[in-house]
């Protein structure tokens, strides 16, 4: 009875404690503390009568008032009053709605950020901390009437980069535009100062916390849908970079041949859809497409889009160099020997334009640390060059007094690629062979043998532009080979005519010389000049010599027109030496005795076992003396007291002492000659009991060449009969024999 | 055992009809006479006149003429001649040999008023009635009339509280869905702890095939089973205790819940007619934030994450450009979807009774009519149902009923409200996100009337999310069902008022067809999906055969002893076959049937056929003796077969003992006036339980979808389960009973415990090793104990005023003794997000959760700095400021500003299971209702009616779900005090997408749900009989009742009324509803003429 007696307690209780209703709205209720959205807060503030008449007039006032998320870049009433001022305006009332409606579209960031947050770069993957000066803001330009063609049109920019294979636009991404910022946090992150904030805005003071020009004067007034910085400017969307070279006078030339080269409309089914829905009006809509070759299009609001917010922490940058200093360099440069810009090929174009974009934010004390598109040093001095420099919606604009001298306008590359004769070489050089690389490097010096294309086309040489392929047809057999052998067989060719002369070894040619040609890391074959002609092994297996007709100086070289062209041997080596053997009184014989009756060289295709035609060798052969001396040490078979060889021994033991010598003086892989250019160990042909690779120290300086054995046995070339030139292979004559010895 | 069991029916009936076919002599001698009023002498016309034996069973009739003669053939001169009419009182008159004679008959008057009997309560327990006062086990009844003034749509509604130790709770609050009854708690694990219905003494089948719940929920498939009109009902009795049970054997583990119809009565025809109308409301819900609220949580709850904003070009809905319309105008609202699934709900019903009778035929009969439409758009029930209860007396010694129900049920449910999720429509109303638009608005911003389903938004795609109201609209589920059930009876006292024989038989044809149907604009998704334009009609039939036989025996054995036996055959045969089709891609939203061309092929749609047969028999022996009314025993042993089981232990004997002392009846006890009775019983019984699903010990043999060189495989499903046994619940019940002051006041107290042995679990997992994942075992022993006490008092009695109050309470707990090694013993991740820990503990109660203690949020960094014992800031090796971390090394969350404090109870900086300490258990201490009644004058009446619950903690799911802020979900209000800036102080922790520890299961959402509620209200009005008279009406009331009307509690949630998922030794309360019970007014008009 006692537990029904407390629990009648607790019923009565229950009905006097019936506040649940209470504790429920408490529970549920709006918070008292909960601040109001940005139209009210902004409205409570006081000082931003003008920004909130601009909110009602673009109709924003339903949105900020009650609903998204939101940081609000909010410029006072003072920022208002030099506003109107300067634009002429004289009451707030005035403003019509596009014009609020660009002002506060473009004070609004998607997302709500205090001020710590705003320098952190939202990746993929969350915050990176210290890497970002912009956001995406909620303007967007949209639909824009354009003149194109002599046609009004509606154009719409493209919101990608364009590039093979990929979408330019994206339906749906309205393209909006980014509002950069400048926080102590990252600025010092990244290394950067006032200096770089003043290389933009000279007027303006570096605060900290700066918006553009403007300066934040109070961080972070927390509303219930986001966050508000107040902010001493109005800042109006700004242009991005197709806009100002589009309207900036003074690089109308740059826009000018970049528009009618580079630039595109194209017909887009989503945006002309989108556009009648909202405008709903009938016209077509057009895409500006950029060349998907340049770095970037101009017009992209958005990043690479590797990651979707990208555009917080990079944006692009254009060196647009001035209408008079490129004017100059189409005429001294570009049209030296082209007639007109209409007659230049494409590619020059991409280049050029390349040449001034970088895919980075080039922060101007950082300017060294950025190359531009075609991977090169930005060459411009910042004290001198840059004529203005703006920050922008998509990037950093530098307006120069100086074009960008890219190694491609002025080096021995250039010869060819600016002049309409050198078709064929340009396009070698281009395709991927990578000698467009090595001949532009403004900073090594070469030497280039450049063929015109009535040369190579003389010689058999062509390509096939409806085809894409390449064509050879022998002038001697007429046979014609197309596509990778025809290429192939060029690019040896033409790497004969690249030759790295650190010290301009080949600016004069009358005497006699050999010299390699190819890069450093790439060797090529060694070619020879003599009495102002150039020759390569094929040249002497053909019998005719390459004559210089002329030549032209850039920065990294000279390069000489030529008639002809320095050919490879397609003859085996062991002609070379059979030849070398049979003159008279040579001493290469008792070696090629050995050679010819051994089972390793078959005599009618000068075949040797174990080498491949195409492949670099060195051939050390011991002259006649330095036979005898084996044969007398035993090492080879004959009479050991006298040293008479015996070509055709009979014994196994004696024939595989043949083929193990002669294995031994064939040094695989390498071509070495008596320029220092290749030393070290180098390995033979041979192999020894197990299998293992053997062995050839190189001595190597300019007029030395020395070989050593296994055994530390020294051979030194003979000059004067050395150095011959046979199929991607020097023969040398040594005074010595060299010996494997395990 | 078939045809065994059918020639003892055979037998049976014949035995009764050689009994009563006594031999008749023929004799032609025909009486004449003349029939006239007493008082006026006018002759009479149309008169019944009949010869009737000595057992007045008629012999032959006839019907006087228009002057009021009659002339009849009579067989026998020695019986009686009995005259009849309308308006009169009946005359029997011997018969004396004279051929003329002139009857008069006297206008009777009285027939119109009110007899009033007392009598002692009958209570029947389906078998044998027992006077209540010498009943040895514990019964509770409530008689219709305490009921009538409810406007409950079924009865276990109507029950609701008002018996101690039954406990019934509504699922949902859509018309037509089911009320889950336990009596004494849950006792079996995966047998249905639905008590057995039975109905004017005959099993009626409430239980839920196996595969009835395609499209269809099985709670709800329940409700339509036990759709017996309200008014309909004259009595309910629910048996409690085992010993009680015990005679109704299987099936009756769980209680008995027995019903009896009405049924006619000598008198003249009365016509009774009922109105009840309702209105539903839906109460004041959980507010939800609105569209602009929810723009401003989405977008920082997804950059809390990591820092990665809402990608702008993928995610246009939260954007609120107005120069992209489309998606300004559809997702720049502020739509209350719940507000727009929601409707006021309508009952209707119509009532129309006939009732009367003579000495020999008496009849009742009903039609009625019930229409109702939810509160939730799109549902709806409506029910016809009519009935023919029929009860001749064919002599003294023979009679027989023939009752007649029929119903006819049709449930409108909304689509998505399928088995176990609920109302599904709802809970995606609420998290819907409410910025979006209900109708689509085109490209160029103009609403149109299409809704607005996009095939897919960043909330996800159906099921996920869809549009709610396109789903109540468009998508359909209706469920019809149509049940007759005859049921014949025959009763013959062999031996006048000693031996009786009954012979019952009940035929019961169910038949339920699902139909469903989800069209393309339900949905938003594409044509080739098989979410669209999916229909599915599903049939299920069912027939069961009833027999029961009785034999009862109430010898006379002197003043001081009385002895009552009986002896019971019952057999049953349950017939059950479904189909179900379910295809895809329908060519039209208007070709809604799968009969028509579409798609069958995918693994989620199916053609299923399903039949199964069980059938079982019983035989039960009773006995109750009593010795100087005192001392009271009653004997019974019932023994059960069942085809579930195989051939050895098919069959099983159930023994009941119990007893009663009547310790008012002692003499020492028999000066004390007041005092009427007052008894203690004991009882002790046995009843199994079968399992649910037949078939069990087969072994089961189905075939691979897959087929391989043009065969299919086929492969053993299942383990053989030759040795499953009954589940057998042992149920022991001490009792007292006491009647004071003249009955006005009567306590009922109980002690129980029910312990069920050989607990069948089902699928229990299993080492593959054998083949078989799972298996179902008879494992464990569980046990259902508590009290109950029933007071009914009334205190006020005079001429005008009568005040009655009624009060009861009980407790029930559930307790795991034995349980399968398989079984696992802890439940819940405490590194998750949600969830509870519960451990299984032996000979415990059931339902105690344990989790973090909620310690309110971190302002900022400096919060976040990890503390000792002694409040000191906890430094690494390097001298570096430690954070207060989750689950190192595992999870190795670092706190930050904004997330939830939970005590760091073993101060290691780090929060982890050793921080994990009790919360709070879901038994509720008491439950219970009491209410009182007050009638003036016998014309104004005032029932109010309180249910109770007290000293339970539940957890409050809904507000765990609703300031979770983990997904795309729309949450309450609540979150938008959410810590936002650095310094907040608050409560309710920040929002992260997919990320955090916020929602920890911790006593955040552990709350004191003790409530009291107020159920009910009614206020009636009897017209006086003045008035009726002139109106010519016999009868005329007029009520009011509020139902649900206030709920008194310190829960801060929808309802605090939420069930321990029964059963389950990890069932903890979880409080899931955002919706309140609804508020009901409703108007009744009662009449009779």
């Amino acid at each position: 009875m006692k537990i029904f007696n407390k629990s009648i307690f607790v019923i009565a209780m229950l009905l006097v404690l019936s506040c649940s209703d209470e504790e429920f709205d408490e529970y549920y209720g709006r918070p008292e503390d909960l601040e109001e959205p940005i139209y009210q807060i902004l409205e409570e503030r006081g000082n931003f009568t003008s920004l909130l008449a601009t909110i009602d007039k673009a109709g924003y006032k339903n949105i900020l008032g009650k609903s998204g998320y939101w940081t609000m870049f909010a410029p006072n009433d003072e920022a208002f009053s030099s506003f109107l001022q300067n634009e002429g305006i004289s009451n707030i009332e005035n403003i019509d709605s596009t014009l609020a409606g660009k002002i506060v579209r473009y004070a609004l960031v998607y997302n709500a950020f205090r001020t710590e947050r705003l320098s952190d770069y939202q990746s993929d993957t969350g915050w990176e901390e210290d890497l970002a000066f912009r956001r995406r803001t909620a303007y967007y330009d949209g639909f824009q009437e354009e003149m194109v063609d002599g046609q009004q049109r509606i154009v719409v920019s493209s919101n990608r980069n364009n590039a093979e294979g990929a979408d330019y636009y994206i339906p749906g991404d309205n393209n909006n535009k980014y509002l950069s910022y400048f926080i102590d946090e990252f600025m010092q992150a990244q290394n950067l100062s006032a200096y770089d904030y003043n290389f933009f805005f000279p007027e303006a003071n570096y605060s900290g916390f700066n918006l553009l020009s403007a300066a934040v004067q109070t961080e972070n007034i927390v509303a219930e849908n986001g966050i508000i910085h107040e902010v001493n400017k109005v800042s109006l969307p700004l242009i991005n970079l197709d806009q100002k070279l589009a309207n900036d006078e003074h690089y109308s030339l740059f826009y000018t041949i970049l528009k009618e080269n580079l630039v595109n409309y194209v017909y887009d089914e989503d945006a002309t859809t989108a556009y009648q829905n909202y405008s709903r009006n009938s016209k077509d809509v057009y895409v500006k497409v950029y060349d998907p070759a340049l770095a970037f299009s101009p017009n992209n609001e958005n990043f690479l889009k590797e990651a979707d917010n990208d555009g917080q922490s990079d944006a692009y940058t254009i060196f647009a160099p001035k209408n008079d200093v490129l004017q100059q360099f189409i005429d001294e440069v570009l049209l030296k020997n082209y007639s007109s810009l209409d007659v230049l090929p494409k590619y020059i174009f991409e280049d050029f334009y390349n040449a001034h974009m970088v895919q980075n934010a080039v922060w101007p004390s950082l300017l060294a640390g950025y190359n531009n598109e075609l991977n090169e040093e930005l060459r411009f001095d910042l004290s001198t060059d840059i004529a203005e420099a703006k920050v922008l919606s998509n990037g950093f604009f530098y307006g120069t007094n100086k074009i960008q001298e890219s190694n491609l306008f002025f080096s021995v590359y250039t010869s060819a690629y600016l002049d309409p004769e050198f078709t064929l070489a340009t396009r070698l050089f281009n395709d991927g062979s990578g000698y467009r690389e090595i001949t532009s490097n403004i900073n090594n010096r070469y030497t280039l043998f450049l063929p015109s294309d009535d040369v190579l086309r003389n010689l058999g040489f062509d390509y096939n532009i409806n085809r894409s392929e390449w064509v050879y047809t022998s002038p001697e057999t007429g046979n014609t080979v197309v596509g990778t052998i025809a290429r192939t067989r060029l690019t040896r060719i033409l790497y004969n005519g690249i030759i790295p002369t650190p010290n301009g070894e080949l600016n004069d040619l009358s005497g006699s010389g050999i010299i390699r040609s190819g890069d450093l890391d790439l060797p090529g074959e060694y070619i020879k000049w003599e009495n102002n002609t150039v020759y390569a092994a094929g040249n002497e297996v053909i019998e005719n010599r390459v004559n210089i007709i002329g030549y032209e100086d850039q920065r990294n070289g000279r390069t000489y027109y030529i008639d002809n062209l320095l050919e490879f041997s397609e003859e085996p080596p062991g002609l070379d030496i059979q030849r070398l053997a049979e003159e008279p009184e040579s001493p290469f014989t008792n070696f090629y005795n050995y050679l010819n009756n051994s089972s390793l060289y078959d005599a009618a295709s000068g075949n040797i076992q174990g080498l491949e035609i195409g492949t670099s060798y060195t051939f050390a052969i011991p002259n006649n003396e330095a036979i005898i001396q084996a044969v007398k040490d035993g090492e080879l078979p004959g009479d050991q007291e006298t040293g008479e060889p015996n070509y055709t021994p009979a014994g196994q033991f004696e024939i595989d002492q043949v083929t193990d010598f002669i294995r031994y003086h064939i040094l695989a892989t390498r071509t070495i000659s008596d320029d220092g250019l290749t030393g070290g160990q180098i390995e033979t042909l041979l192999q020894d009991d197990l299998g293992e690779k053997t062995y050839i120290s190189i001595l190597n300086s300019t007029g030395e060449l020395t070989f050593i054995d296994s055994a530390g046995r020294e051979a030194n070339y003979i000059p004067s009969q050395s150095n011959n030139l046979a199929d991607r292979s020097l023969i040398h004559l040594i005074d010595n024999y060299l010996l494997y010895t395990n | 055992m078939r045809q065994k069991f059918t020639s003892y029916l055979y037998y049976l009936t014949l035995l009764t009809v050689c009994l009563t076919g006594n031999a008749i002599l023929a004799q032609n001698n025909v009486i004449r006479g003349t029939i006239i009023d007493a008082e006026t002498k006018d002759p009479i016309a149309g008169a019944t006149v009949i010869e009737q034996d000595a057992e007045n069973r008629t012999i032959t009739g006839v019907i006087s003429d228009f002057d009021g003669n009659f002339a009849i053939k009579i067989k026998n001169p020695n019986n009686n001649l009995s005259v009849s009419t309308m308006g009169y009182s009946s005359k029997t008159i011997p018969l004396t040999g004279a051929s003329e004679y002139t009857i008069e008959l006297i206008p009777s008057v009285s027939d119109l008023e009110e007899v009033l009997i007392t009598a002692e309560k009958p209570v029947d327990n389906g078998l044998i009635g027992i006077a209540e006062r010498n009943l040895t086990t514990s019964v509770v009844t409530v008689k219709a009339s305490d009921l009538e003034n409810t406007q409950a749509a079924s009865i276990d509604e109507a029950l609701q509280g008002r018996m101690p130790g039954v406990d019934i709770t509504a699922n949902t609050g859509d018309p037509g869905a089911g009320m889950q009854i336990r009596i004494r708690g849950t006792s079996s694990i995966n047998g249905s702890s639905d008590p057995l219905v039975v109905v004017d003494g005959m099993p009626y089948e409430t239980s839920i095939p196996e595969d009835f719940n395609f499209g269809s929920a099985d709670e709800q498939g329940y409700a339509a089973l036990l759709n017996i009109a309200p008014s309909d009902i004259e009595s309910i009795s629910v048996l409690k205790d085992a010993a009680a049970t015990a005679m109704w054997g299987a099936r009756a583990a769980s209680g008995v819940l027995i019903i009896n119809t009405k049924r006619g009565s000598v008198g003249a025809p009365k016509i009774g007619y009922t109105f009840i109308g309702t209105l539903s409301k839906l109460p004041k819900t959980i507010p939800m934030l609105n569209g602009d609220q929810y723009s401003m949580l989405i977008p920082e709850e997804y950059m809390n994450r990591n820092g990665t904003p809402l990608n702008t070009l993928n995610v246009k809905e939260f954007q609120y450009d107005p120069q992209q319309v489309y998606y300004y105008m559809n997702y720049g609202n502020n739509t209350d979807w719940v507000d727009a699934i929601s409707q006021t709900g309508l009952t209707g019903e119509h009532n129309l009774s006939l009732q009367g009778g003579g000495k020999k035929a008496r009849y009742f009969t009903s039609v009625g009519y019930y229409d109702s439409k939810g509160v939730t758009k799109g549902t709806g029930y409506q029910r016809i149902t009519g009935r023919l209860n029929l009860d001749y007396v064919v002599s003294d010694r023979i009679r027989f009923k023939a009752d007649l129900a029929y119903t006819h049920s049709s449930t409108d449910r909304n689509y998505v409200n399928g088995t176990g999720s609920g109302d599904r429509l709802r809970s995606v109303a609420y998290t819907k996100m409410p910025n979006m638009s209900i109708y689509e608005y085109n490209n160029f911003g103009e609403l149109t009337p299409n809704y607005f389903s996009p095939a897919q938004n960043i909330q996800g795609l159906y099921p996920g999310t869809y549009n709610p109201v396109a789903m109540a609209e468009y998508a359909s589920n209706i469920q019809t069902g149509e049940r007759i059930v005859p049921h014949f009876n025959l009763q013959v006292d062999l031996v006048p008022k000693r031996l009786v024989s009954t012979f019952d038989i009940q035929f019961d044809f169910n038949s339920t067809k699902a139909k469903a149907f989800l069209p393309q604009n339900a949905t938003g998704r594409p044509f080739t999906e098989t979410v669209v334009n999916r229909a599915s009609d599903s049939d299920v039939d069912i027939a069961s055969i009833t027999s029961k036989t009785n034999l009862i025996y109430t010898p006379d054995i002197g003043d001081k002893h009385s002895l009552q036996s009986i002896l019971s055959l019952q057999t049953n045969d349950f017939i059950y076959e479904s189909h179900n089709a379910l295809t895809s891609n329908t060519a039209s939203s208007f070709l809604t049937d799968p009969s028509v061309p579409s798609r069958t092929q995918n693994a989620e749609l199916q053609l299923y056929t399903n039949s199964s047969q069980s059938r079982s028999v019983a035989a039960l022996v009773n006995t109750q003796y009593s010795l100087l009314d005192r001392y009271i025993i009653n004997v019974g042993l019932r023994g059960d077969g069942n085809s579930k089981f195989g051939p050895d232990n098919r069959y099983a004997l159930f023994p009941s003992v119990s007893t009663r002392w009547r310790v008012s009846g002692e003499p020492f006890m028999q000066n004390l006036d007041w005092l009427d009775d007052f008894s203690f019983r004991a009882s002790y019984g046995q009843s199994g339980r079968a399992p649910r699903y037949d078939y069990r010990y087969f072994n089961i043999y189905g075939n691979f979808n897959a087929e391989y060189l043009g065969y299919n495989g086929v492969y053993p499903q299942n383990i053989q389960l030759s040795n499953l046994k009954w589940e057998t619940l042992v149920g022991k019940n001490l009792g007292l009973n006491l009647r004071m002051f003249d009955q006005r006041v009567t306590l009922d107290v109980d002690v129980y415990q029910n312990t069920t042995h050989d607990l069948i679990f089902q699928n229990l997992d299993l080492t593959t090793v054998s083949g078989y994942n799972q298996i179902d075992q008879n494992v464990g022993v569980i046990d259902n104990q508590g009290w109950e006490i029933g007071l009914y008092t009334t205190p006020i009695k005079t001429d005008k005023w009568k005040v009655d109050f009624n009060f009861n309470i009980s407790r029930n707990q559930n307790i795991i003794r034995e349980i399968s090694e398989y079984f696992p013993s802890e439940s819940g991740n405490v590194d998750r997000n949600g969830e509870f820990k519960r451990f299984l503990q032996i000979d415990n109660p059931f339902g105690s959760f344990y989790g973090y203690r909620f310690k309110g949020v971190y302002p900022d960094l400096e919060s976040t700095q990890a503390r000792d014992a002694n409040g000191d800031i906890i430094t690494g090796p390097n001298g570096q400021i430690v954070y207060m971390r989750f689950n190192y090394p595992n999870t190795d969350y670092v706190f930050q500003p904004g997330d939830a404090i939970y005590e760091d109870i073993n101060k290691d900086g780090n929060i982890d299971s050793r921080d994990v300490v009790y919360l709070g258990n879901s038994n509720p201490k008491f439950t219970g209702g009491f209410g009182p009644s007050i009638t003036f004058n016998n014309q104004f009446k005032l029932l109010a009616f309180f249910t109770y619950r007290l000293d339970y903690d539940i957890v409050n799911g809904t507000d765990m779900l609703t300031t979770n802020m983990y997904g795309w979900d729309n949450q309450s209000t609540a979150v938008l005090d959410r810590w936002r800036n650095p310094g907040d102080q608050t409560n309710i922790p920040r929002a992260i997408y997919q990320g955090g520890y916020n929602w920890l299961g911790s006593d955040r959402y552990v709350e004191d749900a003790s409530f009291l509620r107020f159920r009910s209200a009614t206020f009636s009005y009897s017209l006086p009989k003045s008035a009726l008279e002139n109106l010519r009406l016999d009868d005329l009331r007029v009520y009011v009742t509020a139902d649900n009307i206030m709920t008194f509690t310190n829960y801060r949630g929808q309802d605090p009324e939420v069930n321990m998922r029964g059963g389950d030794p990890f069932g903890i309360a979880i409080d899931y509803s955002r919706t309140p019970p609804t508020r009901r007014f409703t108007l009744g008009i009662q009449t009779r003429f």
